[in-house]
């Protein structure tokens, strides 16, 4: 049973990708945090297979989250989801640990690809 | 014998001798009316009473005729009423160099001594005839002398009657006159010189007979006076009359004077032609007293002196105009605002006007011949001091701006090498220094004010660029994904429009959330605070190849920079405003962009391969958003360079130190 942690603001698109998961990976378990330091109480205290992390957050920069989240849990593949589109943020977000970036717009079906592939890593 | 009335008697000279009685002689004449007979009683005694002169005629018998006419000088000859030379004494064939036998017997008027001229031919010929008729008559003829050429002759011819009273013979005499016409001819000569030269003096002469009270003038001064002698009556009055009005009184001063003292007199005097114009007169004039002590007449001459009068009225009017052309520069310098101090090549005072006597506080007068370190000893050593010694050694003028701190003023100056010394112009300029610093000091803050204005733009933008992001983005993506989530569930079963419409959706979403997207890039690259600058240049070479087709190179460093921020936000800014520069005016194929960090400093250069940028354009600062760049680069504390040459592209380069000041 995979356990996937949303991290993201925005209660609406939180639904959303619970919706997404809950349609492409059934039975995975989804866990939800509004900001980064819920967040990191979450990964601290639970286990966890994968952590989507939106790049802006209210209470810290999302590079700067990225980071912490990979000292906390080194092996803890993490999956930036973001609003802006571009290879800029891509590789920057390898760079940072990331396992891989989500555009926003993409298509449900591209980001479930994403997901299945960054889960299959781990 | 018949003589006209208004002819002259003829005075006959009788030589008493055989055959001459008394009575004979006055038989011969006719008439003691008609001439007078003066007798001689011996030859002697005739030449004397010939030599005496006004005798016409000598009568006497044969031998002593023939005697007493060879001993005279005048030309005496005989002839028949035809004109032929019956006799004649010995002087004309002595002046003629002939012998008598080369005249007797031939035509008086073929003789050589007429050869010269027609008119005296016939002058002759006319005379003889006319003394044939019984018409005496004299004339002034002239013959040519073999050895004298043209002589003048004073001639008469009068009829002889024979015995039976009927004129058979003429007799003529002649007298030499050609020294008293040549006296007479070189006095004319001498008076035509003379008025000639008068004339060319433009010096006329005059006389006043003051007894008589009549004037006469010369010819000349008929003509400087432009009036005409055959109308003009000259008199002391018409004199007074053309005289200027304003001269008028003191000529007759003059004049009155003049004659009180009978004395000479020279005064310069105008006239007025009839014309209306103006002559200048010089007269030099003498009275002259008669016997009796009283003034008998005055004599002067005129000089035309106009044009030297109006040459030295012109040289005054130079001179007055110079020297008030001198008062009127004087009185500009009292009066300009500027300080004006002349000095010598020793900087001693040699002029000090009143602007500069208000600055320096001290009584011009007192300063004249003084040396200015001497007096204002705290100029010593001064700026001023070295720019006055640089003036006087490279004689070139010099300009200074300075303080003068025992005055607590500061000073423009403009010292000018002049002929003498030195010229000084200066001013205070402690208002406009102070307004300069005050006009400083507000550019100053100003340029923080539009710095801060931009600051709280870009927080406004960031916050917009954030909300819009956050709130509209997260949406639209949640509701993105909710409609994928909704047509995984129902499109099998639904049905086409269904399928359509939730499709039409779709499409609509992502166009919104791509527009969403692009504002807020626009109005604040996230992925500058999310990234750092190398990532966002990196981001705007693509967008911006994407968006004009131009190639858009970059060379960064691998990490992000330790910019601050804010100074990364206006590197930013100044590359956005560059590439749209190189997109709107440089027609550029190729920009490179480069950010390096050299020491304490990060340098961004933008550099295109476009037309670059006409000397005229870029030398206007408001040019190009220019001023707005370098605004952002100064109010880091960075500055910024464009380069640009026509045909060979543009670059801007900005240099920004990386610890950032305080912007306020």
């Amino acid at each position: 049973m995979k356990r996937i942690l949303v991290v993201d603001d925005s209660v609406a698109l939180r639904g959303s990708v619970c919706a997404l998961l809950a349609q492409e990976f059934p039975g995975a378990i989804v866990g939800e945090a509004a900001a980064a330091l819920p967040a990191f109480a979450l990964v601290a205290e639970e286990h966890w297979d994968l952590v989507l992390l939106d790049l802006s957050l209210p209470d810290r920069g999302g590079v700067e989250t990225l980071r912490d989240l990979r000292l906390l849990r080194p092996n803890l593949p993490v999956v930036v989801m973001s609003l802006h589109a571009g290879a800029e943020y891509r590789s920057a977000m390898r760079a940072a640990g990331a396992v891989d970036y989500i555009s926003k717009g993409s298509s449900a079906k591209s980001i479930a690809a994403t997901i299945r592939t960054a889960l299959g890593n781990s | 014998m018949t003589v006209k009335s208004n002819e002259p008697a003829v005075r006959v000279l009788v030589v008493e001798g055989e055959g001459l009685g008394q009575g004979t002689v006055e038989g011969i004449l006719g008439t003691t009316a008609a001439g007078k007979v003066v007798r001689a009683a011996s030859v002697t005694q005739a030449q004397e009473l010939w030599r005496g002169g006004g005798f016409d005629l000598v009568v006497a018998a044969e031998t002593r005729f023939r005697d007493v006419l060879d001993g005279i000088f005048a030309f005496v000859g005989l002839f028949s009423t035809e004109g032929i030379v019956l006799d004649t004494n010995q002087a004309p064939l002595a002046a003629g160099g002939l012998l008598r036998g080369d005249v007797v017997g031939h035509r008086f008027v073929d003789l050589p001594w007429f050869s010269h001229s027609e008119i005296e031919r016939a002058r002759i010929t006319d005379a003889i005839a006319r003394a044939a008729r019984g018409e005496a008559s004299r004339f002034e003829t002239n013959v040519l002398s073999s050895q004298n050429g043209i002589v003048y002759i004073d001639a008469a011819f009068a009829p002889l009657p024979g015995p039976d009273g009927a004129i058979t013979r003429v007799v003529g005499t002649g007298v030499d006159v050609t020294v008293r016409r040549k006296a007479e001819s070189d006095l004319r000569r001498s008076r035509e010189l003379l008025e000639q030269a008068y004339r060319l003096a433009r010096l006329g002469s005059w006389e006043w007979d003051v007894r008589k009270d009549t004037v006469s003038w010369s010819d000349e001064l008929f003509r400087i006076y432009d009036l005409d002698p055959a109308r003009h009556i000259p008199s002391y009055e018409s004199f007074l009359a053309t005289v200027h009005p304003d001269d008028r009184e003191h000529t007759a001063t003059v004049l009155r004077l003049a004659m009180e003292n009978v004395s000479a007199f020279v005064y310069d005097h105008r006239i007025t032609r009839p014309d209306g114009s103006v002559r200048m007169l010089h007269t030099r004039g003498e009275v002259v007293a008669g016997r009796d002590g009283r003034v008998s007449r005055l004599v002067g001459s005129c000089w035309d002196i106009t044009d030297r009068w109006e040459a030295l009225r012109r040289a005054e009017k130079a001179r007055t105009d110079a020297e008030g052309a001198r008062h009127e520069m004087e009185n500009i310098l009292e009066r300009v605002a500027d300080g004006f101090v002349a000095v010598d090549r020793d900087c001693r005072y040699r002029y000090v006007n009143e602007s500069a006597r208000r600055v320096m506080g001290r009584d011009p007068l007192s300063l004249i011949g003084k040396r200015m370190w001497d007096e204002f000893p705290e100029v010593r050593g001064h700026e001023f001091q070295g720019a006055c010694e640089q003036a006087l050694a490279e004689q070139r003028p010099v300009h200074v701006w300075n303080y003068f701190q025992p005055w607590d003023r500061w000073f423009e100056g403009r010292i000018h090498p002049s002929p003498e010394g030195l010229s000084i112009f200066f001013t205070d300029v402690t208002e406009q220094q102070k307004a300069q610093e005050n006009l400083r000091a507000s550019a100053e803050q100003l340029r923080a004010l539009a710095a801060r204005l931009s600051e709280i733009r870009e927080e406004e933008r960031k916050s917009i660029a954030r909300e819009l992001h956050d709130q509209v983005g997260q949406a639209l993506t949640a509701l993105k994904l909710d409609l994928e989530w909704t047509r995984g569930q129902v499109d099998a079963g639904a049905p086409p429009e269904t399928r359509a419409r939730l499709s039409a959706m779709d499409a609509l979403l992502d166009q919104t959330l791509d527009t969403t997207r692009r504002i807020s890039a626009t109005l604040r690259p996230a992925i500058l605070d999310d990234l750092g600058l190398p990532a966002a240049i990196r981001w705007q070479a693509a967008e911006f190849t994407q968006r004009t087709g131009v190639t858009c190179e970059t060379r960064l460093p691998d990490a992000d920079t330790p910019l601050a921020p804010a100074t990364a936000l206006a590197l930013f800014r100044i590359l956005q405003e560059a590439l749209t520069n190189v997109a709107r005016h440089a027609c550029a194929r190729r920009v490179d962009i480069g950010l390096t960090v050299e020491g304490p400093s990060a340098i961004l250069t933008v550099t295109d391969d476009g037309r670059g940028i006409a000397p005229e354009v870029l030398s206007r600062q408001t040019s190009l958003g220019l001023m707005g760049m370098r605004e952002r680069a100064l109010a880091f504390g960075g500055t910024l360079e464009l380069s640009a040459e026509v045909g060979r592209g543009t670059t801007v380069a900005v240099r920004v130190p990386i610890a950032s000041p305080e912007t306020g």
